[in-house]
């Protein structure tokens, strides 16, 4: 399997695990010059930023350890325009990062934060 | 949200209270500090973020910042690690931001939550107390440490969720009870003895008197004739420390890192540095200023065994230090001042060979190899010991004969007279000890009777005197009177001091 059909195939179970978990998506695939961000989330009063990493096995490492310091600062970044266009700069905002291989799907709320990455 | 507590930094041997305010509010998830803080302070946010989440605790989303205030002061280490993570609870309402307003909160974290000991715990406790904070949370590791203070309640924590169940009411955790100091003077043992030295009567003479005064001195002599033994026997003849004494030399150590597990240092500190010193770690510095020997020697015993072996530098640097009674160092982020009140003890042979002069062993050194060993101690350093003593070996067949001299507790109590004498006269001002009088006060304090007076003056200018070495001799006379309890500094007196004056003419002529 390719490795484009893969994520695609991730970002869509993760789409439909958000849901599942009573979150309101609010875009998919967010593009700015910056980066993109896979999916963006209401949870409650909260946006949420979620990246998608999709590993068919783990012999790579785990996939949530993929999300390297220099994704973190393109996803940061990425929001800030996205929070901005939107008027949600003084919203509660949370960076989460969904995990799936295989058919595990880890939810890691408050991955990371904004501390020194912009 | 935000919520207030009180820490402690340190500036020299003084505690500075720093108020740490903590911020919550919405809008990009960060974690900063700001207010001057260094690397160990900014990398805990790490250990917080860890600690808190490992105790069970959620740690906030939300933007959370941290000022350390006043915010022009340099914010060093990590005991800054508890209050921050205590107020970033409060913010979240898991304790009343009310209850901890007003109370000290120090200690460094580790990552599985528990309270690590920090370095000056008992410098910061006594800041505390006189700045009127009611109640102070530390690290148990400190805990022996700051026993001996009382009029704060002092609240000793293990762990993070300890620190929040006794605030939140849930688990009161029982204060340090302050432990008397007479209690703790009771139990003193001493390794070296003066009743395992056998002979040397003129030199244990000589060391009684030092003890007494506070004086500097040197002992020459050949090598195995007890001059180190005799050194290391000084702290048992030297009186009890006061309890105020006892705080600032602990202070001092407590700064440098190496308070006495025992908590309160209550024996006199006798340091003993290897001739290899470099003059950073005799005077102090470094990059935050710590303390160096001479400060860790305050109140006791400094001594340098084989004078002419340390460099040249180290030893002139100690002549500043010697006059003043403190030392201020000076470095780029730290600007501190340590008192460095001690009694310098130096031992050296008289040449390369040891034995010029002995009446045991012949010398094998040239005049140019003597005259060179003697110069490494420069004639200003020798004008400011007051006591230059000559200590012989002791043929092997007198040794066996002897029987076993007189116990340091018997000498002590001398001293201790002495030393009581002294403070009388010394009652409306601030000097300790004889060693300590300036030359402004030698007129007050020392009165000479006439044929003493004559005698001093002849002395001056046979033995061509120093202004300054004619003062110390005043001094060590004034000492010599206090232990017979006289008033004024007879003929007797003076001759005695004289003669722990005359070596130099021998060897440094």
């Amino acid at each position: 399997m390719s490795g484009h059909i893969l994520g695609v195939q991730g970002e869509a179970a993760a789409y439909k695990f958000i849901k599942d978990a009573g979150m309101r998506p609010l875009a998919k695939n967010y593009k700015k010059r910056s980066g993109e961000i896979d999916i963006i989330a209401r949870d409650k009063d909260a946006i949420v930023f979620i990246e998608v990493k999709t590993r068919s096995r783990d012999s790579f490492g785990s996939p949530e350890a993929a999300v390297t310091r220099f994704k973190q600062r393109s996803i940061v970044r990425t929001a800030l325009i996205y929070l901005k266009e939107n008027k949600l700069l003084s919203a509660k905002i949370r960076f989460d990062v969904i995990a799936i291989s295989g058919e595990n799907v880890k939810h890691i709320k408050n991955a990371f934060d904004a501390t020194e990455l912009l | 949200m935000l919520s207030t507590t009180l820490c402690y930094g340190l500036g020299g041997i003084d505690g500075l209270q720093i108020t740490v305010e903590v911020n919550l509010s919405s809008g990009l998830p960060m974690f900063d500090i700001v207010g001057l803080p260094d690397a160990a302070v900014k990398e805990a946010r790490e250990r917080i973020r860890a600690a808190l989440r490992n105790c069970g605790y959620s740690f906030p989303e939300d933007r959370i910042t941290v000022n350390l205030a006043p915010a022009d002061l340099k914010k060093e280490g990590p005991s800054f690690d508890l209050p921050i993570a205590i107020a970033i609870l409060a913010c979240s309402h898991r304790v009343n931001p009310i209850a901890i307003r007003d109370i000290a909160i120090l200690g460094e974290l580790s990552l599985d939550g528990s309270v690590r000991p920090i370095r000056g715990a008992l410098p910061m406790a006594i800041s505390a107390r006189t700045h009127g904070v009611k109640k102070m949370i530390l690290p148990d590791g400190n805990s022996s440490e700051v026993s001996c203070i009382d009029g704060i309640e002092l609240i000793p924590a293990r762990n993070l969720t300890q620190v929040v169940r006794h605030l939140s009411g849930e688990e009161k955790i029982p204060p340090i009870e302050a432990a008397a100091y007479s209690q703790l003077l009771k139990n003193r043992e001493y390794s070296s003895d003066f009743r395992f030295v056998k002979g040397q009567r003129s030199a244990k003479r000589a060391l009684e008197i030092a003890a007494a005064g506070g004086h500097n001195v040197l002992m020459v002599g050949p090598p195995g004739s007890g001059k180190t033994l005799m050194a290391r026997c000084m702290p048992s003849i030297l009186p009890d420390m006061t309890f105020d004494e006892a705080l600032v030399s602990t202070r001092i150590h407590s700064v440098a890192g190496c308070a006495p597990e025992s908590g309160l240092l209550t024996e006199r500190p006798f340091r003993s540095p290897h001739h290899t010193a470099s003059h950073v770690s005799l005077v102090g510095g470094g990059v935050h200023a710590v303390p160096g020997e001479i400060s860790k020697a305050h109140n006791g015993v400094l001594f340098l065994d084989e004078l002419p072996e340390y460099k040249r530098d180290v030893l002139e640097a100690l002549r500043q230090p010697m006059e003043d009674g403190f030392v201020s160092i000076t470095r780029v982020s730290a600007q501190s001042t340590y008192p460095s009140e001690f009694m310098l003890i130096c031992s050296m042979n008289p040449c390369p060979c040891g034995h010029y002069g002995s009446r045991t062993h012949e010398c094998r050194c040239s005049s140019a190899e003597i005259r060179r060993y003697l110069s490494r101690v420069s004639g200003p350093l020798l004008d400011r010991i007051d006591m230059h003593i000559e200590v012989e070996s002791i043929p092997a067949e007198r040794l066996s004969e002897e029987k076993e001299a007189e116990a340091s507790c018997e000498i002590r109590k001398r001293v201790e007279e002495a030393r009581a004498f002294q403070r009388q006269r010394y009652e409306n001002s601030k000097i300790s000890c004889n060693a300590r009088l300036g030359a402004q006060n030698i007129h007050e304090f020392c009165k000479l009777a006439p044929d003493a007076r004559k005698m001093l003056s002849m002395a001056t200018e046979t033995m061509g005197l120093s202004n300054r070495a004619f003062t110390r001799i005043i001094k060590v006379a004034r000492t010599i009177a206090d232990l017979e309890k006289e008033m004024v500094i007879n003929q007797t007196h003076i001759a005695e001091a004289l003669q722990y004056r005359s070596i130099d003419d021998k060897y440094w002529h």
